[in-house]
């Protein structure tokens, strides 16, 4: 089972790096208030699936030799490093965050079925339970493109 | 309890708690456990049904294809003519795009931001700059009026004829009493003199607005509502003359009105017939159409329910207080009105805020000085009611705009202003909507003393902790009135007349 511990990984930094992502989405969008509250709300979601797989990740280093857990290339994904201007900017901003939470989201759905093959109960619920809230953010996410959509691409400056 | 929770942190969440404790102990349908829709204005109620707060008329889904088509089938357009491509642009976002400068025009009617909205300043930047055209329409010279390009002078309710529907659905007919003064007009002229500058057409070229007196405007609504919850299909001007307003829905099958809803536990959460697909009610992220239909709701109540979450300002070392706002008793909105009714004005002639006794005693502040309160984005200078506010927070009422000898001016340095909004965030309920009034963090500190107790009533929320040290507040001279024959009232419960329909009874027992 060398590869769930793989996949453990990546959940946690692919989650991290959407975590910091919508953190910089934020941060870089403070005249948009529900921009700024919301994505900090989202990466707290982020941070809590983090926290949830911690003990997991111990669990797997341990069970997992140190040879095989030499990673694939060009495994991790990196986060959003600076924000884009204006309405345009931020349309694609959030295309960004959604491409990460859909590699957040599917890693989950692989580590779902790595944990129900080694019947680790542990590990379903929270690929389970984080699974869930990935969806919310997603759906946010495509709820405020389409609603930024028309203003940014026909009107905006 | 309206704004209290209809404009706090969580708003939408809150009361959707209130709903399913309601739902879930069956207090719904019957005497005593009547629905009444959460509205801060009488006629915030239509508003809301005839699509004017920015959703489609009749309570149809804009995410609903077929409730497009049937409205563009209405008006003779074509769909893609009808807004449905997003969700409503809300107040805020209006806002928002008219401070970016992707909208440039503005057309205000019968509000005022300048003194209603979150964060003052930023508001009245967007209203005075040269990016955004504003168009004002009232009755009065508002705060906002002062700051826009174009005023437009409205009638008021007694001078122009209407309905008006309130937050428990029944119609009312209100006609014109007297004239408007000058070169007023009713809104409905105005905006047909613009429809008509604009030369709307539908698909055929014929005029696509086909209706000029109230009545006739009233019809094609009506003609609107046919087969929505919200069914005025059974209404007229001449059932609206008397002697009594009438509930909805009135169609066929219930002519008199209906007194109450959902006497059998049916609601319209049927996918087709729906207002909306519902929302996340952490984030507002929309649910689709397909997610929708696999609850299977068909006319079943849904419980909806998200975690807790802290507002979004909290007291901190710097801003060690909460700050709240709301209203008084005396006063309507931006007092547009009310300041101009000397028994009201009197009875709360100028801007306050609240504070407890105990917080009162750490700041050396008494009954009546006058304090500074200072939250990250702006402050005011008013005096101070010391109170039955909680301890740690400060209660600042809305309704207190600019003197109208400074409206041109920003508040000078020092803080001049009066307006509770200077202080409020720019942030609101992702699924409502509304801005957020109740939660912010502030600081408060003396000014000079006062010269006398804080003019705040003593007969409402603003009572003073310590009764001796503030005269009570009085009413005006009495009114006149007399007394008129009393109309048999249809529906009401007290009355005798037994109901006109069998229909209506139908479910009652």
């Amino acid at each position: 089972m060398p590869h769930v511990a793989t996949y453990v990984r990546l959940a946690q930094h692919a989650e991290q790096a959407l975590a910091d992502s919508f953190r910089t989405v934020a941060e870089g969008h403070p005249q948009q208030a529900d921009i700024f509250y919301t994505c900090r709300a989202l990466a707290a979601m982020s941070d809590a699936h983090v926290a949830a797989l911690k003990p997991l990740t111990r669990r797997y280093q341990e069970q997992t030799d140190a040879e095989d857990l030499e990673e694939p290339e060009r495994l991790h994904t990196a986060g959003l490093p600076a924000i884009r201007q204006g309405q345009v900017g931020l349309l694609r901003d959030l295309q960004d965050l959604h491409l990460l939470a859909t590699l957040v989201q599917t890693t989950w759905t692989v580590l779902a079925q790595g944990a129900q093959g080694l019947r680790d109960s542990e590990l379903l619920q929270v690929a389970t339970d984080s699974n869930t809230e990935t969806s919310r953010q997603l759906s946010w996410l495509v709820t405020r493109m389409k609603a930024a959509a028309p203003q940014a691409l026909i009107v905006a400056p | 309890m309206l704004q209290g929770f209809y404009q706090s942190h969580q708003a939408t969440a809150a009361a959707v708690a209130v709903n399913n404790l309601h739902l879930l102990r069956g207090m719904i349908g019957r005497p005593g456990a009547g629905i009444l829709q959460m509205n801060g204005q009488p006629t915030a109620q239509n508003n809301r049904e005839c699509g004017a707060d920015g959703d489609l008329p009749g309570f149809r889904n804009w995410d609903n294809q077929q409730h497009v088509r049937d409205l563009a089938e209405l008006w003779n357009v074509d769909p893609v003519t009808i807004p449905h491509w997003a969700p409503p642009t809300n107040a805020m976002e209006i806002f928002g795009y008219a401070q970016d400068g992707s909208i440039g025009f503005l057309w205000i009617s019968a509000t005022n931001p300048a003194v209603s909205m979150p964060e003052s300043a930023r508001i009245r930047n967007i209203l005075a700059g040269d990016q955004c055209f504003v168009v004002v329409q009232d009755l009065f010279l508002t705060e906002t009026g002062q700051l826009a390009d174009v005023v437009l002078p409205a009638a008021g309710w007694g001078e122009k004829t209407g309905t008006f529907t309130n937050a428990s659905r029944t119609v009312h007919l209100s006609e014109r009493a007297v004239n408007p003064p000058g070169q007023a007009r009713s809104d409905l002229d105005i905006f047909l003199m613009y429809a008509d500058a604009m030369d709307f057409r539908d698909k055929d070229g014929a005029p696509l607005i086909g209706w000029r007196t109230p009545e006739q405007a009233f019809d094609a609504w009506r003609r609107a509502t046919a087969g929505r919850p919200v069914d005025y299909t059974g209404l007229s001007y001449q059932l609206l003359r008397g002697p009594t307003g009438i509930p909805w829905p009135v169609n066929q099958d219930t002519p008199d009105g209906t007194d109450r809803l959902y006497t059998e536990p049916v609601f319209p959460t049927d996918t087709d017939h729906c207002e909306t697909y519902g929302h996340d009610l952490l984030t507002g992220g929309a649910v689709t159409e397909q997610e929708h239909r696999a609850l299977a709701p068909s006319g079943r109540a849904l419980l909806k329910g998200c975690a807790y979450t802290p507002a979004h300002e909290q007291p901190s070392g710097e801003y060690p207080l909460f700050y709240t706002t709301g209203r008084t008793v005396y006063q309507f909105h931006t007092r547009t009105k009310t300041r101009r009714s000397r028994s009201l004005n009197d009875a709360a002639p100028d801007a306050w805020v609240e504070i407890n006794p105990d917080d009162a005693r750490a700041y050396g502040i008494s009954e009546g000085d006058l304090v500074r309160v200072e939250s990250p984005r702006g402050a005011i200078q008013v005096r101070a009611r010391v109170g039955n506010v909680m301890r740690g927070a400060v209660f600042a009422p809305f309704h207190y705009g600019f003197d109208p000898e400074q409206l041109h001016h920003e508040p000078a340095e020092g803080g001049l202003s009066t307006q509770a909004n200077e202080l409020t965030m720019t942030i609101w309920d992702p699924v409502s909507k509304q801005p957020y009034f109740k939660t912010a963090a502030c600081r408060v500190s003396k000014v000079r003393g006062g010269d006398g107790p804080s003019t705040a009533p003593t007969t409402a929320a603003s009572a003073p902790a310590s009764v001796t040290a503030v005269p009570p507040t009085r009413g005006g001279q009495p009114t006149s009135s007399r007394v008129i024959p009393s109309p048999d009232y249809p529906n009401d419960p007290a009355g005798t007349t037994p109901p006109a329909s069998p229909a209506d009874m139908s479910g009652r027992s």
